[in-house]
């Protein structure tokens, strides 16, 4: 048994997550005493040795990583221990040829990424919580960094990761693993409900050469959201793509970074100050009048803010910006770099900034979804209307995906906890009318169980099918990500593996069975990720990124008796492609990538490789790319993509071919 | 009612990574500590409790660095400390030697640079407040002795006192691998972070690259908490991993 505590210090400590309900519970005098024991494992023995410990007692067990969760996911109470994974803390190695760093699960995020920039590389992921969060923490709640339009959400990140659940013990999943790698998606996002994180390899990257950040003022949301949209359509890869609302281009668009000791929220009072009739109050005021204040601060709106930015390699960077750019421009102002800068110099900071709120009486909150881009507005709309009589609400638009992008709502209002609840239920009714999905990049928690569950439908049963594998006995997190799922089942709940039979190792249908092997992140841009499943009559991950934690997406896929992918026309007619000399074709295709291009199209003609570029910065691309590498250009031609013909590869060193397969996967 | 901690205890926590000794002990969170005084202050919890939250705190100033509303994190914490340890006067130093370890002054660290050097190597651990002491003090308990020191403070008042001082961050490569891998997540150092940065901030990275190296890539807890007579319980707590 590992090194464990009873004392109520330590109890405490990991008592609550950041849930802003319990962070109100807590303010009021009701704070939460926590699990019965705190366990801190340095191992995975210690962390197998701790499950069946657990088992033995009849206690449920808690992952912990550094409790920066907002959805009440890792909350502890009595006949619960928790396991804190902190100890699991060792990083390395690096592989910078494979690319890939191997990290436990208890690593906090930004010293995982002190350690990789000191070692010239980046991680990519760059959520706000970084401070106070960890890698284990990422996988579990399916994270979704600042910078993901380039870099991907945190499950795109992952090459493969090692676990313990109660049932299997320790277990390998993706590369090299020796589970099925079908388990990813759901195990992925499932908040410590089927397993353990204990240790991840994950893609890294150079650190970038050159970042291009600039604000532009568009005259309204649906303005900005089509050139959002046209940005994605076009291929042209940005790393940073924010879409501040009218009132949160007043208030969150003007955050100045620290060094300025001026929060954005005393900018926000200075602007309610200066309003007609809220002059000279207090705080107090615009909270205990939500309406009126969204009231003013839409007749006051003008315009919104949009911050959008490349970076990477020069070349490459400089090509997709100048083509990005002018997409902004036909219908946007150009305002100069100093926005995005800001924005840069405080990316960490806004959210910590919230607590004089609860210092003054009322209460602050968060909520991110997701939808379609046609569904982007009315939502905003719609979520907006729902709350306002309640809270002042503010959103902005980022992670933005080929199909659409997530909506972060932020929430402040006066009240007790009944008041903070039916902001919730009022706006999750609203995201649920305007058929978005419940959750982005927060995860579900306890928060969102019953949304979650409700949206997901039938194909929780996904989720379920793994539990009834990995944890027969509902030792982990109980409570969590499903609503119906019965917070303590009996122990003796029969295993079962029905329904499990496809997914033998090696016989995943993965990806998407009915449309070939697409790489993942090139399923994106010519396929909407909408299962419309009929008979039970609902849609599952009704938009760019799964609704309930785990990805049931591909579950449903294959397992539901009638579902179909709703998929587009690639875009056509505006590629350009070129035949690189060499007579290794996958050791050149790998150094293109590493060069930062990320081809639209690549394939091996009469043993050469093909690459093709679309979208506007097309032509620029082609032209960067060809002054690297000897090449001509070629009609543009559709290779199928040769996800499988790079296994066989005898001209590289195999480690190095895995790598460039990983490589090809990257994301979006 | 209000509370100095109330914004600190509530906030989500960018001081967090900042740190040494929350990294690997949930409850030394700089708001996590403040959470704990703030019931202590409302008379939620019992004030021993408030008072051990307290001397998880090894005050090296990192968290005030990070804070994202500016709050005195440091001082706030500071100001609980004082109620718990009041320094009345310098300690003696323990053992006779040419040399003697400050700051990681505890037995154990002066015994293994004594093992690996040599020489005799004496510890000595200041109070909390010995910078404000008459620095002439200082130089009659060290007379003939060189220091061995890990913090820009602690140097400067000693070589204003005419004390010979030695990096901890050099002192340290002296010392075998085995002798301070102690395999667990324990000791931090908050050389790369504090004051000793911005003084001297080549020791002070060799100093946090060697703790790291020599921990196996575990971030170790603040060599600082030998500050104080009275966190040497916090650090034994840290190394015995409870």
């Amino acid at each position: 048994m590992p090194t464990s505590s009873t004392s109520t210090l330590d109890r405490r400590a990991v008592a609550r997550d950041r849930l802003p309900g319990t962070t109100l519970d807590t303010w009021q005098g009701r704070a939460a005493e926590g699990p019965d024991r705190v366990i801190w494992p340095t191992s995975k023995g210690d962390v197998a040795d701790a499950l069946t410990e657990a088992a033995t007692a009849g206690v449920s067990v808690v992952p912990w990583g550094a409790g920066s969760g907002v959805v009440g996911g890792a909350s502890a109470t009595s006949g619960q221990w928790t396991l804190d994974l902190k100890r699991l803390a060792g990083i390395g190695p690096l592989d910078p040829v494979r690319r890939t760093v191997e990290v436990d699960a208890g690593v906090n995020g930004q010293q995982l990424e002190d350690w990789l920039q000191a070692r010239g590389f980046t991680l990519g992921h760059s959520p706000s919580s970084i401070g106070c969060s960890t890698v284990g923490g990422w996988a579990a709640a399916r994270s979704a960094g600042q910078f993901s339009s380039r870099y991907g959400t945190f499950e795109d990140m992952i090459v493969w990761f090692e676990a313990v659940s109660p049932s299997l013990g320790h277990m390998r999943v993706g590369e090299g693993g020796d589970a099925p790698e079908a388990w990813a998606p759901l195990m992925i996002g499932s908040e410590g409900t089927l397993a353990v994180f204990t240790r991840f390899a994950l893609r890294v990257w150079p650190v970038p050469e050159h970042r291009r950040l600039r604000g532009w003022q568009f005259p309204d949301v649906q303005s900005a959201l089509n050139a959002m949209r046209l940005l994605m359509d076009g291929e042209t890869w940005p790393a940073v793509v924010r879409l501040y609302d009218p009132v949160d281009t007043r208030i969150g668009g003007k955050t100045r970074p620290k060094s300025d000791h001026r929060p954005w929220f005393r900018d926000w009072l200075d602007s309610l100050r200066s309003m007609p009739g809220v002059s000279g109050r207090a705080l107090s005021l615009p909270l205990a009048l939500p309406g009126l204040v969204n009231h003013v601060f839409d007749r006051l709106a003008s315009g919104v803010l949009l911050i959008v930015g490349w970076e990477g390699g020069r070349e490459v960077t400089d090509a997709l910006a100048d083509a990005g750019e002018a997409i902004l421009r036909e219908g946007g102002t150009d305002l100069g770099e100093e926005p995005g800068q800001r924005w840069f110099a405080s990316r960490h900071n806004v959210s910590y900034k919230l607590m004089p709120i609860f210092a003054d009486g009322g209460f602050a909150d968060t909520m991110e979804v997701a939808t379609t881009w046609a569904g982007m507005e009315p939502l905003w709309r719609a979520v907006r209307a729902a709350v306002r009589r309640d809270v002042v609400v503010m959103c902005h638009m980022s992670h933005v995906y080929p199909e659409g992008g997530c909506l972060y709502f932020s929430f402040a209002g006066r009240g007790d906890r009944k008041v903070w609840e039916r902001v919730w239920r009022r706006a999750l009714d609203a995201v649920a009318q305007s058929g978005a999905t419940t959750s982005h990049h927060h995860g579900i928690g306890r928060l969102k169980a019953s949304s979650a569950t409700a949206e997901a439908g039938i194909a929780r049963e996904g989720w379920r099918q793994l539990k009834r594998i990995l944890d027969p006995g509902g030792l982990l997190n109980p409570g969590v990500l499903d609503a119906d799922h019965p917070p303590h089942p009996p122990a003796d709940a029969p295993p079962s593996d029905a329904g499990w039979t496809a997914f033998a190792p090696g016989q995943g249908r993965w990806p998407w069975a009915d449309v070939g092997l697409v790489p993942p992140w090139r399923r994106a841009p010519w396929m909407t990720s909408a299962l419309r499943v009929s008979g039970p009559g609902f849609l599952v991950g009704r938009a760019p990124r799964s609704a309930s934690g785990p990805d049931l997406r591909d579950w449903a896929a294959n397992h539901l008796p009638v579902a179909r992918i709703e998929q587009s026309a690639p875009p056509d007619g505006d590629g350009v492609m070129a035949r690189l000399a060499g007579d290794k074709p996958w050791a050149i295709a790998r150094a293109v990538l590493h060069a930062d291009f990320r081809p639209g199209a690549l394939g091996v003609d009469a043993g050469q490789l093909a690459v093709g570029f679309r979208g506007p910065a097309a032509d620029a691309l082609m032209s960067a790319l060809l002054r690297r590498f000897p090449g001509e250009r070629v009609p543009w031609r559709t290779y199928p993509w040769p996800w499988r013909d790079l296994v066989p590869c005898d001209d590289e060193d195999p480690a190095a071919v895995t790598a460039w397969l990983h490589s090809v996967g990257r994301p979006r | 009612m209000s509370t100095p901690y109330d914004t600190c205890a509530l906030c989500p926590r960018l001081c967090r990574h900042a740190c040494p000794v929350a990294t690997v002990w949930e409850p030394g969170a700089p708001s996590a500590i403040a959470e704990v005084l703030r019931d202590g202050a409302l008379g939620r919890v019992d004030a021993s409790l408030a008072q051990l939250a307290a001397l998880a705190c090894t005050d090296c100033g990192a968290c005030q660095e990070a804070c994202a509303i500016d709050r005195p994190v440091p001082e706030l914490l500071r100001k609980f400390v004082p109620k718990v340890e009041v320094p009345t006067q310098l300690p003696p130093i323990a053992g006779t030697a040419s040399e003697v370890a400050v700051c990681s002054g505890d037995r154990r660290w002066a015994e293994a640079f004594a093992a690996q050097t040599g020489r005799a190597v004496a510890s000595w651990t200041p109070p909390a407040n010995w910078h404000e002491t008459d620095s002439k003090t200082f130089g009659e308990l060290f007379s003939g002795r060189t220091a061995i020191v890990a913090d820009g403070e602690d140097a400067r008042a000693l070589r204003g006192a005419g004390v010979v001082v030695v990096w901890l961050g050099d002192a340290l490569g002296w010392v075998t691998e085995a002798s301070c891998s102690s395999g667990r997540p324990a000791l931090a150092c908050c050389g790369g972070r504090g004051p000793l940065r911005d003084a001297h901030p080549e020791p002070a990275a060799a100093l946090a690259q060697l703790w790291w190296a020599r921990s196996g890539g575990q971030t170790l807890a603040d060599a600082r908490c030998r500050r104080a007579l009275g966190r040497q319980d916090v650090v034994d707590q840290l190394l015995a991993g409870t």
